[in-house]
């Protein structure tokens, strides 16, 4: 019996393969490399692998797409992917397109309207958490295309607030 | 005494108060908004009373629902713990005028120090020394930006209702005031209420050294000794220790007696802290007052042995502090690590969510102060802060070394936090030699990476799967198209479950 995982995380990502054999070895693989490892337990949360002559303990936790793992004193946080996420677009404008908030909380002040022409890091949208302020910046001079987000509007972490498109050619010349 | 109590507060504070009074045999009454019905405060009380939505504004920070719940319960007593209401002085009068005991100064006293610049006018008069600043009557631009270029560059925009670095901006140069000011004043409002601002010219290469404070209603004022809180990301405090590693028994002293002269010269009852920047010349400037229970509060109690809950709800009830100056001994050293929601990744912001594993270690000579569970959630509307670990040892570097183990030993997941930060903190030489000042994070850790890009080892996987293995299919939720692990074809481990 067998499993595949597509695994990314903040710096990459990994096909996995694992295998759970009937006598509690697990043989993992990934890239050209396979580990073997026994499972002591797996109690609450709390896993315990046991590596040759070194024992693994490991807090791990699951929900829906993702996977929580720690080891050591660090966590390692992963995303079950089903597909490579899609490239950057243009590298010219790599840094343009949707402006997602870093955080869940509110929407104090929208900075900007629709077809705003705005410069690299001028400000777009003041969003708060927990009492704390933070400024979304444009990455790149850009037009605002679309704003999808109102003051005192509630949002997670991901939402799109702003989208920004390149400048159209006539605004970029020198005046 | 007290007979029954109410806690205004909720997290961490609120369940160590609550713990504290039900030692004394007092009764106690927890308070929470609907997003806390059932957390840990709430659980740690004898009852509990809703008092309003998520939104602090209309539950912990609403003055009629609060003296109205300690009413309804027959409460007598209100500690207010730190943040929240803790240093209006609107509230510590409303309990007076409800005929409740508030378990914190009198209203006279929080009004002549909450606020920033009138404690540092009061502190001048008292013979403290003060930095460089403008604290007078107006919050005006322009006469702001005069003030600033008197007082000269660097320098810190502060509320004067502040606390906790909110509200707070440095300013390098006169163009970066006018946004400064108006963030500040934004921050302000928002945490506050109070969108009032001060000046002060920013001192670098120094320490945060405050001094604990205790006074009753009989005259006496005593204190403590220090905290040693240089270690700030952002001016927010991440770890405390006492004794300070540039504080010796004379300057100590010193320190003290300043403490303890503003004290008096406010009227000040209860337990409360002044902050002193400290350079290296061993110079103190008088900071600010704090009048209420510090989050830092346990490193004191370890290395003093008393128990300020207890010593704050004795004083309330009318009874003499049971110590004088001459009593308080020092022993040993104490280091508090905060344990905050913040993202890492993003730049330290906010991260809410549930906790799905919660494992907080035991050990001797470890305090955790949690206020935190496995299946709560961390909200957006409250701090961030999740617990507090405080590591004892007869030296330094044993505490040190313990309360690294302990930080190694914490998992909180379901949430992002801090404690990779932390453990890197204190990690570092310049904090194991005892030399960090105001500017130690910034300096040593202003690129500091997230270790979450590293590749992971490969026992991660390992445990990865077998964690996704062991979700709950309840938990899947089919608007994010997780696939619930009973009817996963591709996970062949979950039928013996």
């Amino acid at each position: 019996m067998k499993a595949d995982r597509f695994y990314g995380w903040q710096g990459g990502e990994a096909s996995v393969r694992a295998e759970l054999r009937d006598d509690g070895i697990l043989v993992l693989r990934t890239g050209d490399a396979e580990h073997r490892y026994e499972i002591l337990s797996t109690d609450a949360g709390c896993v315990r692998l046991r590596d040759g002559d070194r024992v693994i303990t490991a807090f791990a936790a699951a929900r829906d797409r993702r996977a929580w793992v720690q080891i050591d004193g660090r966590v390692h946080v992963f995303e079950r992917r089903t597909k490579r996420p899609r490239p950057n677009g243009d590298p010219a404008n790599g840094a343009l397109g949707p402006i997602e908030s870093p955080m869940i909380g509110t929407v104090r002040k929208v900075l900007v309207a629709p077809g705003a022409i705005v410069e690299e890091g001028q400000g777009l949208v003041v969003v708060e958490a927990m009492k704390m302020e933070l400024t979304l910046r444009a990455p790149a001079a850009g037009i605002v295309t679309d704003v999808r987000c109102h003051e005192g509007g509630a949002i997670d972490q991901g939402s799109i607030l702003v989208v920004l498109g390149p400048v159209p050619a006539e605004s970029t010349e020198p005046q | 005494m007290i007979r029954r109590l109410l806690v205004a507060n909720r997290g961490e504070i609120a369940v160590r108060i609550l713990r504290g009074a039900r030692e004394l045999g007092i009764e106690t009454v927890a308070v929470h908004s609907d997003e806390d019905a059932d957390a840990p405060h709430v659980r740690a009380a004898d009852r509990s009373v809703r008092i309003g939505p998520p939104p602090a504004r209309e539950s912990y920070l609403s003055i009629p629902a609060i003296i109205g719940a300690a009413r309804e319960t027959g409460a007598d007593a209100i500690h207010p713990g730190y943040g929240f209401l803790a240093e209006d002085a609107g509230f510590s009068q409303a309990c007076r005028d409800a005929g409740i005991i508030f378990v914190g100064p009198p209203p006279e006293a929080m009004r002549a120090l909450g606020a920033k610049r009138g404690a540092r006018d009061l502190a001048a008069r008292a013979g403290l020394p003060i930095v460089p600043g403008y604290s007078g009557g107006s919050d005006d631009d322009a006469r702001m930006a005069k003030e600033a270029e008197r007082i000269g560059f660097p320098l810190l925009v502060k509320a004067s209702a502040g606390g906790g670095g909110k509200g707070m901006r440095l300013v390098t140069r006169g163009d970066e005031l006018p946004a400064a000011l108006a963030a500040a004043r934004r921050e302000a409002e928002a945490a506050f209420g109070d969108g009032r601002l001060l000046l002060e010219r920013y001192l670098e290469s120094v320490r945060h050294v405050e001094i604990q404070i205790l006074a009753d209603s009989h005259g006496n004022v005593i204190h403590l000794g220090e905290r040693d809180c240089s270690v700030q990301r952002r001016h927010q405090k991440i770890v405390e220790e006492s004794p300070s590693p540039a504080v010796d028994d004379t300057l100590r002293a010193r320190m003290g007696e300043a403490a303890v002269a503003i004290a008096c010269a406010a009227g000040y009852r209860s337990a409360g802290t002044v902050e002193f920047m400290l350079d290296p010349a061993g110079h103190f400037y008088f900071l600010e007052v704090n009048t209420r229970l510090q989050v830092e509060h346990p490193v004191t109690e370890w290395v003093t042995g008393l128990d300020l809950v207890h010593l704050m709800l004795r004083e309330a009830a009318g009874e003499p502090l049971p110590l004088r100056q001459e009593d308080v001994m020092w022993r040993g050293h104490a280091i508090e690590a905060r344990v905050y929601a913040e993202d890492p990744e993003h730049g330290f912001l906010p991260s809410a969510g549930e906790i799905l594993l919660l494992h907080e270690p035991r050990m001797p000579g470890l305090r955790i102060d949690s206020g935190i569970r496995a299946g709560g959630r961390v909200s957006v509307h409250y701090d961030p802060i999740l617990s507090k670990a405080i590591a004892f040892h007869a030296t330094r570097a044993g505490a040190l070394a313990r309360l690294r183990l302990a930080l190694r030993e914490t998992a909180i997941l379901g949430v992002y936090t801090n404690l990779a930060f932390l453990q890197d903190v204190l990690a570092h030489p310049t904090f194991a030699a005892g030399g960090a000042t105001t500017r130690f994070v910034e300096e040593c850790f202003g690129d500091w990476q997230t270790h979450a890009a590293d590749a992971p080892p490969p026992e991660a996987f390992a445990v990865a799967i077998l964690a996704e293995s062991a979700a709950q299919p309840g938990h899947a939720s089919a608007a994010t198209g997780a696939v619930p692990a009973e009817a996963d074809p591709h996970s062949p481990w979950r039928s013996g479950r």
